[in-house]
Protein backbone atom coordinates (compact mmCIF):
# COMPACT_ATOMS: atom_id res chain seq x y z
CA UNK A 1 0.00 0.00 0.00
CA UNK A 2 1.30 3.71 -1.29
CA UNK A 3 1.34 5.77 2.19
CA UNK A 4 1.72 9.91 1.05
CA UNK A 5 3.54 12.26 4.13
CA UNK A 6 -0.43 13.69 3.74
CA UNK A 7 -1.61 10.46 5.02
CA UNK A 8 0.86 10.31 7.77
CA UNK A 9 0.09 14.02 8.84
CA UNK A 10 -3.41 12.71 8.80
CA UNK A 11 -3.13 9.94 10.93
CA UNK A 12 -0.60 12.13 13.35
CA UNK A 13 -3.63 15.11 13.58
CA UNK A 14 -5.97 12.31 14.40
CA UNK A 15 -4.18 11.15 16.65
CA UNK A 16 -3.46 14.12 18.71
CA UNK A 17 -7.33 14.77 18.45
CA UNK A 18 -8.24 11.25 19.05
CA UNK A 19 -6.17 11.88 22.62
CA UNK A 20 -7.46 15.31 23.22
CA UNK A 21 -11.13 13.32 22.75
CA UNK A 22 -10.53 10.76 25.36
CA UNK A 23 -8.84 13.27 28.01
CA UNK A 24 -12.12 15.54 27.50
CA UNK A 25 -13.96 12.38 27.80
CA UNK A 26 -12.69 10.84 31.22
CA UNK A 27 -13.64 14.54 33.31
CA UNK A 28 -16.94 14.94 31.59
CA UNK A 29 -20.65 13.85 31.53
CA UNK A 30 -21.83 9.93 30.26
CA UNK A 31 -23.28 11.49 27.15
CA UNK A 32 -19.44 13.07 26.08
CA UNK A 33 -18.44 9.54 26.12
CA UNK A 34 -20.15 8.30 23.13
CA UNK A 35 -19.02 11.37 21.03
CA UNK A 36 -15.24 11.01 22.53
CA UNK A 37 -15.18 7.85 22.19
CA UNK A 38 -16.22 7.57 18.63
CA UNK A 39 -13.64 10.22 17.58
CA UNK A 40 -11.05 8.47 19.25
CA UNK A 41 -12.19 5.90 17.11
CA UNK A 42 -11.68 7.78 14.15
CA UNK A 43 -7.61 8.06 14.76
CA UNK A 44 -7.82 3.70 15.42
CA UNK A 45 -9.72 3.82 12.11
CA UNK A 46 -7.02 5.25 10.24
CA UNK A 47 -3.97 3.82 12.76
CA UNK A 48 -3.10 1.39 10.10
CA UNK A 49 -1.69 3.16 7.33
CA UNK A 50 1.36 3.42 9.84
CA UNK A 51 1.03 -0.03 11.64
CA UNK A 52 3.61 -2.50 11.14
CA UNK A 53 1.18 -5.09 9.88
CA UNK A 54 0.12 -2.61 7.56
CA UNK A 55 0.14 -5.12 4.33
CA UNK A 56 -2.38 -7.65 6.67
CA UNK A 57 -5.98 -7.46 4.58
CA UNK A 58 -7.62 -9.05 7.97
CA UNK A 59 -6.13 -5.78 10.04
CA UNK A 60 -7.22 -3.63 7.06
CA UNK A 61 -10.45 -4.68 7.16
CA UNK A 62 -10.84 -4.65 10.81
CA UNK A 63 -9.86 -0.69 10.82
CA UNK A 64 -12.60 0.20 8.17
CA UNK A 65 -15.29 -1.56 10.51
CA UNK A 66 -14.05 0.47 13.30
CA UNK A 67 -14.13 3.27 11.26
CA UNK A 68 -17.84 2.68 10.40
CA UNK A 69 -18.46 1.87 14.12
CA UNK A 70 -17.03 5.00 15.40
CA UNK A 71 -19.49 6.92 12.63
CA UNK A 72 -22.39 4.97 14.21
CA UNK A 73 -21.18 6.00 17.96
CA UNK A 74 -20.43 9.64 17.10
CA UNK A 75 -23.70 9.91 15.61
CA UNK A 76 -25.51 8.24 18.97
CA UNK A 77 -23.62 10.66 21.04
CA UNK A 78 -24.79 13.35 18.87
CA UNK A 79 -28.33 11.97 19.01
CA UNK A 80 -28.66 11.97 22.79
CA UNK A 81 -27.16 14.83 23.17
CA UNK A 82 -30.01 16.23 21.32
CA UNK A 83 -32.75 14.74 23.22
CA UNK A 84 -31.03 16.31 26.03
CA UNK A 85 -31.19 19.55 25.03
CA UNK A 86 -34.89 19.22 24.14
CA UNK A 87 -35.84 17.21 27.35
CA UNK A 88 -33.13 17.65 29.72
CA UNK A 89 -33.13 13.99 30.07
CA UNK A 90 -29.77 12.36 30.63
CA UNK A 91 -29.39 8.75 32.02
CA UNK A 92 -26.89 5.60 31.31
CA UNK A 93 -23.48 5.36 32.71
CA UNK A 94 -20.07 6.24 30.87
CA UNK A 95 -18.66 2.34 31.96
CA UNK A 96 -21.32 0.49 29.65
CA UNK A 97 -20.34 3.10 26.94
CA UNK A 98 -16.82 1.86 26.93
CA UNK A 99 -17.77 -1.35 27.35
CA UNK A 100 -20.42 -1.94 24.61
CA UNK A 101 -17.90 -0.13 22.42
CA UNK A 102 -15.09 -2.86 23.37
CA UNK A 103 -18.12 -5.40 23.14
CA UNK A 104 -18.91 -4.31 19.37
CA UNK A 105 -14.87 -4.10 18.28
CA UNK A 106 -14.43 -7.77 20.10
CA UNK A 107 -17.17 -8.80 17.80
CA UNK A 108 -16.01 -7.11 14.61
CA UNK A 109 -12.70 -9.41 15.54
CA UNK A 110 -14.64 -12.24 15.80
CA UNK A 111 -16.42 -11.83 11.85
CA UNK A 112 -13.11 -10.85 10.55
CA UNK A 113 -11.76 -13.78 12.12
CA UNK A 114 -14.34 -16.91 11.74
CA UNK A 115 -14.83 -15.64 7.62
CA UNK A 116 -12.19 -16.02 5.19
CA UNK A 117 -9.39 -13.52 5.14
CA UNK A 118 -10.68 -10.53 3.12
CA UNK A 119 -9.17 -10.14 -0.29
CA UNK A 120 -8.37 -6.45 -1.50
CA UNK A 121 -11.97 -6.68 -3.20
CA UNK A 122 -13.45 -7.25 0.03
CA UNK A 123 -11.11 -4.20 2.24
CA UNK A 124 -12.28 -2.02 -0.28
CA UNK A 125 -15.77 -3.19 0.06
CA UNK A 126 -15.62 -2.43 3.50
CA UNK A 127 -13.96 0.65 3.33
CA UNK A 128 -16.63 1.68 0.81
CA UNK A 129 -19.64 1.65 3.21
CA UNK A 130 -17.41 2.79 6.02
CA UNK A 131 -17.49 6.06 3.62
CA UNK A 132 -21.66 5.89 2.98
CA UNK A 133 -21.61 5.76 6.37
CA UNK A 134 -19.85 8.34 7.25
CA UNK A 135 -21.01 10.43 4.29
CA UNK A 136 -24.69 10.16 5.37
CA UNK A 137 -24.55 10.15 8.85
CA UNK A 138 -22.39 13.64 7.97
CA UNK A 139 -25.25 15.16 6.98
CA UNK A 140 -27.35 13.82 10.05
CA UNK A 141 -25.03 15.15 12.31
CA UNK A 142 -25.26 18.63 10.44
CA UNK A 143 -28.57 18.95 10.58
CA UNK A 144 -28.72 17.42 14.48
CA UNK A 145 -25.76 19.64 15.13
CA UNK A 146 -27.99 23.12 14.21
CA UNK A 147 -31.08 21.85 15.89
CA UNK A 148 -28.62 21.54 19.24
CA UNK A 149 -26.83 24.94 18.50
CA UNK A 150 -30.50 26.25 18.32
CA UNK A 151 -31.22 25.22 21.70
CA UNK A 152 -28.04 26.04 23.30
CA UNK A 153 -26.48 28.81 21.58
CA UNK A 154 -26.71 30.80 24.59
CA UNK A 155 -24.65 28.74 26.94
CA UNK A 156 -21.41 28.59 27.70
CA UNK A 157 -20.53 25.48 25.07
CA UNK A 158 -22.85 26.83 22.57
CA UNK A 159 -19.86 27.68 20.04
CA UNK A 160 -18.55 24.29 20.56
CA UNK A 161 -21.28 22.74 18.32
CA UNK A 162 -20.27 25.33 15.56
CA UNK A 163 -16.92 23.47 15.77
CA UNK A 164 -18.69 19.86 15.27
CA UNK A 165 -20.57 21.71 12.40
CA UNK A 166 -17.46 22.84 10.84
CA UNK A 167 -15.54 19.26 11.68
CA UNK A 168 -18.80 17.30 10.09
CA UNK A 169 -18.82 19.57 6.80
CA UNK A 170 -14.76 18.58 6.79
CA UNK A 171 -15.92 14.77 7.05
CA UNK A 172 -18.33 14.74 4.89
CA UNK A 173 -16.00 16.42 2.22
CA UNK A 174 -12.98 13.79 3.66
CA UNK A 175 -15.48 10.27 2.65
CA UNK A 176 -17.03 12.08 0.46
CA UNK A 177 -14.44 12.56 -2.38
CA UNK A 178 -12.93 9.01 -0.73
CA UNK A 179 -16.85 7.84 -1.71
CA UNK A 180 -16.91 9.38 -4.79
CA UNK A 181 -13.19 7.92 -6.14
CA UNK A 182 -14.18 4.64 -5.28
CA UNK A 183 -17.79 4.16 -6.73
CA UNK A 184 -16.06 5.07 -10.29
CA UNK A 185 -12.85 3.04 -9.51
CA UNK A 186 -10.52 5.87 -9.61
CA UNK A 187 -9.72 4.82 -5.96
CA UNK A 188 -6.29 3.42 -5.51
CA UNK A 189 -7.44 0.17 -4.26
CA UNK A 190 -9.42 -0.29 -7.48
CA UNK A 191 -5.73 0.30 -9.58
CA UNK A 192 -4.32 -2.06 -7.16
CA UNK A 193 -6.67 -4.72 -8.24
CA UNK A 194 -6.84 -4.05 -11.41
CA UNK A 195 -9.50 -2.50 -13.60
CA UNK A 196 -13.02 -4.46 -13.92
CA UNK A 197 -14.88 -4.61 -16.89
CA UNK A 198 -16.85 -1.23 -17.57
CA UNK A 199 -14.24 0.77 -15.30
CA UNK A 200 -13.97 4.40 -16.06
CA UNK A 201 -9.82 5.04 -16.34
CA UNK A 202 -8.47 7.77 -14.04
CA UNK A 203 -6.74 8.93 -16.76
CA UNK A 204 -9.66 10.19 -18.59
CA UNK A 205 -10.56 12.22 -16.24
CA UNK A 206 -7.83 14.03 -14.39
CA UNK A 207 -9.13 16.91 -12.82
CA UNK A 208 -11.89 15.21 -11.36
CA UNK A 209 -9.71 12.54 -9.66
CA UNK A 210 -7.05 15.15 -8.82
CA UNK A 211 -9.75 17.27 -7.36
CA UNK A 212 -11.18 14.53 -5.53
CA UNK A 213 -8.05 13.11 -4.29
CA UNK A 214 -7.10 16.83 -2.97
CA UNK A 215 -10.07 17.33 -1.22
CA UNK A 216 -9.87 13.93 0.35
CA UNK A 217 -6.02 14.84 1.85
CA UNK A 218 -7.19 17.98 3.02
CA UNK A 219 -10.68 17.48 4.15
CA UNK A 220 -9.38 14.81 6.59
CA UNK A 221 -6.25 17.18 7.37
CA UNK A 222 -8.89 20.07 8.15
CA UNK A 223 -11.54 17.73 9.79
CA UNK A 224 -8.75 16.03 12.40
CA UNK A 225 -7.91 19.73 13.23
CA UNK A 226 -11.29 21.03 13.72
CA UNK A 227 -12.03 18.56 15.90
CA UNK A 228 -9.27 18.78 18.38
CA UNK A 229 -9.75 22.73 18.23
CA UNK A 230 -13.49 21.75 19.36
CA UNK A 231 -12.49 19.48 22.05
CA UNK A 232 -10.05 22.32 23.28
CA UNK A 233 -12.22 24.81 23.57
CA UNK A 234 -15.02 22.31 25.14
CA UNK A 235 -12.64 21.37 27.87
CA UNK A 236 -11.70 24.93 28.79
CA UNK A 237 -15.56 25.82 28.99
CA UNK A 238 -16.34 23.15 30.79
CA UNK A 239 -13.89 22.84 33.47
CA UNK B 1 -73.82 53.17 80.89
CA UNK B 2 -76.33 52.78 83.88
CA UNK B 3 -75.38 53.08 87.13
CA UNK B 4 -77.11 50.50 89.72
CA UNK B 5 -77.23 50.07 93.69
CA UNK B 6 -74.62 47.64 94.73
CA UNK B 7 -75.70 45.65 97.86
CA UNK B 8 -73.94 42.74 99.03
CA UNK B 9 -71.57 41.72 96.52
CA UNK B 10 -71.82 37.84 95.24
CA UNK B 11 -68.95 37.85 93.44
CA UNK B 12 -67.38 40.81 91.02
CA UNK B 13 -64.47 40.36 88.14
CA UNK B 14 -65.57 36.75 87.64
CA UNK B 15 -64.02 36.35 83.85
CA UNK B 16 -67.25 35.71 81.43
CA UNK B 17 -65.83 32.80 80.14
CA UNK B 18 -65.16 30.89 83.42
CA UNK B 19 -68.64 29.19 83.34
CA UNK B 20 -70.95 28.41 80.74
CA UNK B 21 -73.65 31.15 81.22
CA UNK B 22 -76.85 28.49 81.87
CA UNK B 23 -74.58 26.79 84.50
CA UNK B 24 -73.63 30.22 86.19
CA UNK B 25 -77.32 31.29 85.99
CA UNK B 26 -78.98 27.90 87.37
CA UNK B 27 -76.31 28.16 90.11
CA UNK B 28 -77.32 31.50 91.12
CA UNK B 29 -81.10 30.72 91.06
CA UNK B 30 -80.22 27.60 92.91
CA UNK B 31 -78.86 29.75 95.93
CA UNK B 32 -81.94 32.17 95.95
CA UNK B 33 -80.94 35.18 94.97
CA UNK B 34 -82.42 38.29 94.66
CA UNK B 35 -80.26 40.67 93.08
CA UNK B 36 -78.85 41.10 89.85
CA UNK B 37 -75.68 40.28 87.64
CA UNK B 38 -74.29 42.13 85.33
CA UNK B 39 -71.88 41.00 82.35
CA UNK B 40 -69.49 44.29 81.23
CA UNK B 41 -67.98 44.00 77.91
CA UNK B 42 -65.78 46.11 76.16
CA UNK B 43 -68.63 48.32 74.71
CA UNK B 44 -71.93 46.29 76.22
CA UNK B 45 -73.04 45.07 79.21
CA UNK B 46 -75.98 42.48 80.19
CA UNK B 47 -78.10 42.64 83.60
CA UNK B 48 -80.22 40.32 84.93
CA UNK B 49 -82.49 40.37 87.70
CA UNK B 50 -83.51 37.62 90.03
CA UNK B 51 -85.58 37.42 92.35
CA UNK B 52 -85.85 34.74 95.37
CA UNK B 53 -83.84 32.87 92.74
CA UNK B 54 -86.10 33.34 89.76
CA UNK B 55 -84.67 34.84 86.52
CA UNK B 56 -87.03 37.66 86.34
CA UNK B 57 -85.64 40.04 83.62
CA UNK B 58 -82.70 40.09 81.13
CA UNK B 59 -81.18 42.91 79.30
CA UNK B 60 -78.61 44.15 76.63
CA UNK B 61 -77.52 47.45 76.23
CA UNK B 62 -75.27 48.22 73.69
CA UNK B 63 -74.93 51.91 72.51
CA UNK B 64 -78.32 53.43 71.87
CA UNK B 65 -79.92 50.22 71.60
CA UNK B 66 -80.82 47.26 73.67
CA UNK B 67 -82.30 43.87 73.91
CA UNK B 68 -84.94 41.96 76.27
CA UNK B 69 -86.08 38.63 77.17
CA UNK B 70 -84.84 35.48 75.00
CA UNK B 71 -83.16 38.43 72.29
CA UNK B 72 -81.67 39.35 75.08
CA UNK B 73 -80.40 36.40 76.63
CA UNK B 74 -79.50 35.12 72.64
CA UNK B 75 -77.19 38.31 72.81
CA UNK B 76 -75.73 37.66 76.12
CA UNK B 77 -74.94 34.08 74.83
CA UNK B 78 -73.32 35.03 72.27
CA UNK B 79 -71.42 37.35 73.94
CA UNK B 80 -70.20 35.33 76.17
CA UNK B 81 -68.60 32.71 73.80
CA UNK B 82 -67.01 35.89 71.43
CA UNK B 83 -66.00 38.12 74.15
CA UNK B 84 -63.46 38.94 76.66
CA UNK B 85 -65.77 40.37 79.78
CA UNK B 86 -66.29 40.68 83.43
CA UNK B 87 -69.42 39.44 85.98
CA UNK B 88 -70.28 40.85 88.93
CA UNK B 89 -73.65 39.81 90.58
CA UNK B 90 -75.24 41.92 94.07
CA UNK B 91 -77.54 41.05 96.17
CA UNK B 92 -80.75 43.11 96.75
CA UNK B 93 -83.79 43.80 99.03
CA UNK B 94 -86.65 42.44 97.03
CA UNK B 95 -87.81 46.51 97.21
CA UNK B 96 -84.64 46.99 95.65
CA UNK B 97 -84.83 44.88 93.12
CA UNK B 98 -87.96 45.71 91.96
CA UNK B 99 -86.89 50.06 91.71
CA UNK B 100 -83.65 48.29 89.72
CA UNK B 101 -86.70 46.67 87.55
CA UNK B 102 -88.74 49.93 87.03
CA UNK B 103 -85.16 51.68 86.08
CA UNK B 104 -84.25 48.53 83.40
CA UNK B 105 -87.72 47.73 82.52
CA UNK B 106 -90.08 50.26 83.41
CA UNK B 107 -92.74 52.46 81.65
CA UNK B 108 -91.08 55.66 81.36
CA UNK B 109 -93.57 58.66 82.99
CA UNK B 110 -91.23 61.17 82.47
CA UNK B 111 -88.00 61.30 80.32
CA UNK B 112 -85.23 63.91 79.74
CA UNK B 113 -87.22 66.51 81.16
CA UNK B 114 -85.17 69.73 83.11
CA UNK B 115 -85.39 69.62 86.94
CA UNK B 116 -85.59 73.74 86.78
CA UNK B 117 -88.97 73.46 84.67
CA UNK B 118 -90.75 71.15 86.30
CA UNK B 119 -92.85 71.73 90.05
CA UNK B 120 -91.04 69.01 92.03
CA UNK B 121 -93.45 69.03 94.74
CA UNK B 122 -96.28 68.65 92.76
CA UNK B 123 -94.04 65.88 91.02
CA UNK B 124 -93.54 64.40 94.21
CA UNK B 125 -97.29 64.67 95.05
CA UNK B 126 -98.59 62.53 91.99
CA UNK B 127 -96.16 59.90 92.45
CA UNK B 128 -97.98 59.33 95.74
CA UNK B 129 -100.75 59.64 94.45
CA UNK B 130 -100.34 57.36 91.80
CA UNK B 131 -98.44 55.30 94.46
CA UNK B 132 -95.09 54.59 92.14
CA UNK B 133 -93.65 51.63 92.40
CA UNK B 134 -89.83 52.29 90.65
CA UNK B 135 -87.43 54.57 90.41
CA UNK B 136 -86.72 58.34 89.52
CA UNK B 137 -83.41 59.25 88.06
CA UNK B 138 -82.03 62.57 88.51
CA UNK B 139 -78.75 63.46 86.64
CA UNK B 140 -76.45 65.58 84.66
CA UNK B 141 -73.61 65.37 82.15
CA UNK B 142 -71.30 63.77 84.76
CA UNK B 143 -73.45 62.78 87.74
CA UNK B 144 -76.03 60.64 88.63
CA UNK B 145 -78.61 59.99 91.17
CA UNK B 146 -81.59 57.36 91.81
CA UNK B 147 -84.42 57.29 94.03
CA UNK B 148 -86.22 54.20 94.65
CA UNK B 149 -89.78 54.32 95.32
CA UNK B 150 -92.45 51.66 96.80
CA UNK B 151 -96.18 52.92 97.37
CA UNK B 152 -95.22 56.07 96.29
CA UNK B 153 -93.03 56.67 98.72
CA UNK B 154 -88.77 56.93 98.73
CA UNK B 155 -87.41 54.49 100.53
CA UNK B 156 -83.87 54.62 99.21
CA UNK B 157 -80.78 56.88 97.65
CA UNK B 158 -78.16 55.67 95.65
CA UNK B 159 -75.85 58.03 93.50
CA UNK B 160 -72.77 57.46 91.70
CA UNK B 161 -69.81 56.98 93.91
CA UNK B 162 -71.55 55.67 97.02
CA UNK B 163 -70.81 52.22 98.18
CA UNK B 164 -74.18 51.69 99.55
CA UNK B 165 -77.95 52.49 99.54
CA UNK B 166 -78.14 55.60 101.69
CA UNK B 167 -81.24 56.69 103.47
CA UNK B 168 -80.88 60.47 103.12
CA UNK B 169 -81.82 62.97 99.71
CA UNK B 170 -78.57 65.04 100.76
CA UNK B 171 -77.08 64.04 97.43
CA UNK B 172 -79.22 63.24 95.49
CA UNK B 173 -80.33 67.11 95.99
CA UNK B 174 -77.49 68.16 95.33
CA UNK B 175 -76.97 66.50 92.00
CA UNK B 176 -80.70 67.62 91.29
CA UNK B 177 -79.45 71.46 92.06
CA UNK B 178 -76.58 71.17 89.29
CA UNK B 179 -76.84 73.60 86.41
CA UNK B 180 -78.85 71.37 83.39
CA UNK B 181 -80.03 68.92 85.60
CA UNK B 182 -82.52 66.52 84.21
CA UNK B 183 -85.32 64.18 85.76
CA UNK B 184 -86.59 60.22 84.53
CA UNK B 185 -89.59 58.58 85.94
CA UNK B 186 -89.69 54.76 85.94
CA UNK B 187 -92.88 52.59 86.93
CA UNK B 188 -92.90 49.32 87.34
CA UNK B 189 -95.24 46.55 88.65
CA UNK B 190 -94.95 45.38 92.33
CA UNK B 191 -92.20 42.77 93.05
CA UNK B 192 -94.86 40.44 93.93
CA UNK B 193 -96.43 40.57 89.81
CA UNK B 194 -92.82 40.58 88.84
CA UNK B 195 -91.94 37.57 90.60
CA UNK B 196 -94.63 35.30 88.48
CA UNK B 197 -91.93 34.25 86.14
CA UNK B 198 -89.36 32.39 86.06
CA UNK B 199 -86.98 32.70 82.60
CA UNK B 200 -85.06 29.73 83.47
CA UNK B 201 -88.17 27.70 82.87
CA UNK B 202 -89.67 29.45 80.18
CA UNK B 203 -86.76 29.76 77.92
CA UNK B 204 -83.97 26.54 77.44
CA UNK B 205 -81.09 27.90 78.01
CA UNK B 206 -79.08 25.24 77.63
CA UNK B 207 -80.38 25.23 73.61
CA UNK B 208 -79.57 28.96 73.50
CA UNK B 209 -76.04 28.74 74.77
CA UNK B 210 -75.27 25.48 72.49
CA UNK B 211 -76.22 27.21 69.00
CA UNK B 212 -74.09 30.26 70.57
CA UNK B 213 -71.34 27.72 71.15
CA UNK B 214 -71.96 26.07 67.78
CA UNK B 215 -72.34 29.46 65.72
CA UNK B 216 -68.88 30.62 67.41
CA UNK B 217 -67.18 27.44 66.24
CA UNK B 218 -68.43 27.58 63.12
CA UNK B 219 -67.24 31.02 62.82
CA UNK B 220 -63.47 30.66 63.94
CA UNK B 221 -63.89 27.46 61.29
CA UNK B 222 -65.28 29.95 58.70
CA UNK B 223 -62.00 32.13 60.05
CA UNK B 224 -59.72 29.55 60.09
CA UNK B 225 -60.67 28.63 56.79
CA UNK B 226 -59.95 32.38 55.52
CA UNK B 227 -56.98 32.15 57.01
CA UNK B 228 -55.61 29.32 55.52
CA UNK B 229 -56.65 30.43 52.53
CA UNK B 230 -54.89 33.48 52.75
CA UNK B 231 -51.73 31.96 53.74
CA UNK B 232 -52.25 29.23 51.08
CA UNK B 233 -52.79 32.22 48.61
CA UNK B 234 -49.84 34.25 50.21
CA UNK B 235 -47.45 31.17 49.94
CA UNK B 236 -48.69 29.81 46.32
CA UNK B 237 -47.51 34.14 45.30
CA UNK B 238 -43.90 33.55 46.92
CA UNK B 239 -43.62 29.65 45.50
CA UNK B 240 -44.90 31.42 41.90
CA UNK B 241 -42.00 34.76 42.38
CA UNK B 242 -39.74 31.96 43.64
CA UNK B 243 -39.89 29.76 40.35
CA UNK B 244 -39.67 32.81 38.30
CA UNK B 245 -36.52 33.96 40.41
CA UNK B 246 -34.96 30.46 39.73
CA UNK B 247 -35.31 30.53 35.82
CA UNK B 248 -33.78 33.81 35.88
CA UNK B 249 -31.04 32.38 37.91
CA UNK B 250 -30.48 30.04 36.09
CA UNK B 251 -30.43 31.65 32.13
CA UNK B 252 -28.04 34.27 33.69
CA UNK B 253 -25.89 31.68 34.87
CA UNK B 254 -26.13 29.10 31.88
CA UNK B 255 -28.67 30.23 29.39
CA UNK B 256 -31.73 28.72 28.52
CA UNK B 257 -31.15 25.56 29.27
CA UNK B 258 -30.96 26.24 32.87
CA UNK B 259 -34.26 28.28 32.77
CA UNK B 260 -35.21 24.50 30.88
CA UNK B 261 -33.57 22.38 33.52
CA UNK B 262 -35.24 24.11 36.45
CA UNK B 263 -38.48 23.74 34.49
CA UNK B 264 -37.85 20.07 33.92
CA UNK B 265 -36.79 19.87 37.47
CA UNK B 266 -39.50 21.71 39.05
CA UNK B 267 -42.15 19.54 36.58
CA UNK B 268 -40.39 16.44 37.31
CA UNK B 269 -41.50 16.88 41.56
CA UNK B 270 -45.10 17.51 40.83
CA UNK B 271 -44.72 21.50 40.36
CA UNK B 272 -43.13 24.28 42.47
CA UNK B 273 -44.93 23.35 45.94
CA UNK B 274 -42.00 20.76 45.85
CA UNK B 275 -39.85 23.71 46.94
CA UNK B 276 -41.42 23.91 50.68
CA UNK B 277 -39.63 20.21 51.23
CA UNK B 278 -36.26 20.71 51.68
CA UNK B 279 -34.66 17.24 50.75
CA UNK B 280 -36.83 17.82 47.56
CA UNK B 281 -35.12 21.25 46.62
CA UNK B 282 -31.89 20.14 47.75
CA UNK B 283 -32.94 17.49 45.24
CA UNK B 284 -34.19 19.77 42.53
CA UNK B 285 -30.68 21.31 42.39
CA UNK B 286 -28.86 18.31 42.06
CA UNK B 287 -30.66 17.46 39.16
CA UNK B 288 -30.31 21.17 37.66
CA UNK B 289 -26.19 21.05 38.59
CA UNK B 290 -26.01 17.22 36.76
CA UNK B 291 -27.72 18.55 33.66
CA UNK B 292 -25.66 21.90 33.70
CA UNK B 293 -22.71 20.13 33.52
CA UNK B 294 -23.21 19.46 30.06
CA UNK B 295 -23.56 22.97 29.07
CA UNK B 296 -20.98 24.68 31.65
CA UNK B 297 -18.07 24.81 33.31
CA UNK B 298 -17.69 23.38 37.32
CA UNK B 299 -17.41 26.93 38.13
CA UNK B 300 -20.47 28.58 36.61
CA UNK B 301 -22.10 25.42 37.87
CA UNK B 302 -21.25 25.98 41.19
CA UNK B 303 -22.71 29.80 40.86
CA UNK B 304 -25.56 28.78 39.09
CA UNK B 305 -26.40 26.13 42.29
CA UNK B 306 -25.32 28.65 45.05
CA UNK B 307 -27.18 31.69 43.45
CA UNK B 308 -30.23 29.33 43.09
CA UNK B 309 -30.14 28.05 47.00
CA UNK B 310 -29.70 31.66 47.85
CA UNK B 311 -32.96 32.55 46.16
CA UNK B 312 -34.52 29.54 47.98
CA UNK B 313 -33.30 30.70 51.68
CA UNK B 314 -33.99 34.22 50.82
CA UNK B 315 -37.65 33.39 49.55
CA UNK B 316 -38.40 30.52 52.10
CA UNK B 317 -35.94 30.80 54.89
CA UNK B 318 -32.79 29.50 55.91
CA UNK B 319 -32.43 26.08 55.58
CA UNK B 320 -35.26 26.07 53.09
CA UNK B 321 -32.91 24.73 49.96
CA UNK B 322 -31.68 21.15 52.62
CA UNK B 323 -27.85 20.34 53.07
CA UNK B 324 -25.79 21.94 50.39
Amino acid sequence: MHVELIDLVRVGLWFIAGLISLYFSLGNARIWASISTGFLLVFVSEGYLVAPWVQNPAVVAMHAVVGTMAALAVTHGFMEYYVFSRTMEASGAKWKVYALTLAVLAGSIVFIVVNPTPTAVVTRHIRLIENACWVFFAIINLDMLRKIHAQVRDTPIGPGFIGFGVVFACIFLWRGAELYLQVYGWDEATTAIGRHLGDLAPADYPFRVALATQVNHWASVASSVALGGTFVFLTRALR
Amino acid sequence: MFTLPKGPPVFTGLPASKDPLPDLLHRLAASGLSGYVRYSFEASAAFLLFESGKLISAMVARGGGRLTGLEALTELSRRCVTEAGTIDAYKLTPDLTMAVHGLLHGESLLRGHELKLIDVKALTTQLKARRLNGCVRVYTASRSALIFYKDGAGFGFFHDGSERIETTATESQKIASLPGAKIDVFSTRPVDQLATHDMLELVNLQKVWDASVRANQARLEQLKTQAADADRLRLEGTLTRLEETLKTVANEHVGSMGKSLVTKELASRGGRACLLEPAEVAALLAGVEKGARLVAGASKVKELVGGLRGEVERHLGPGAAGSP
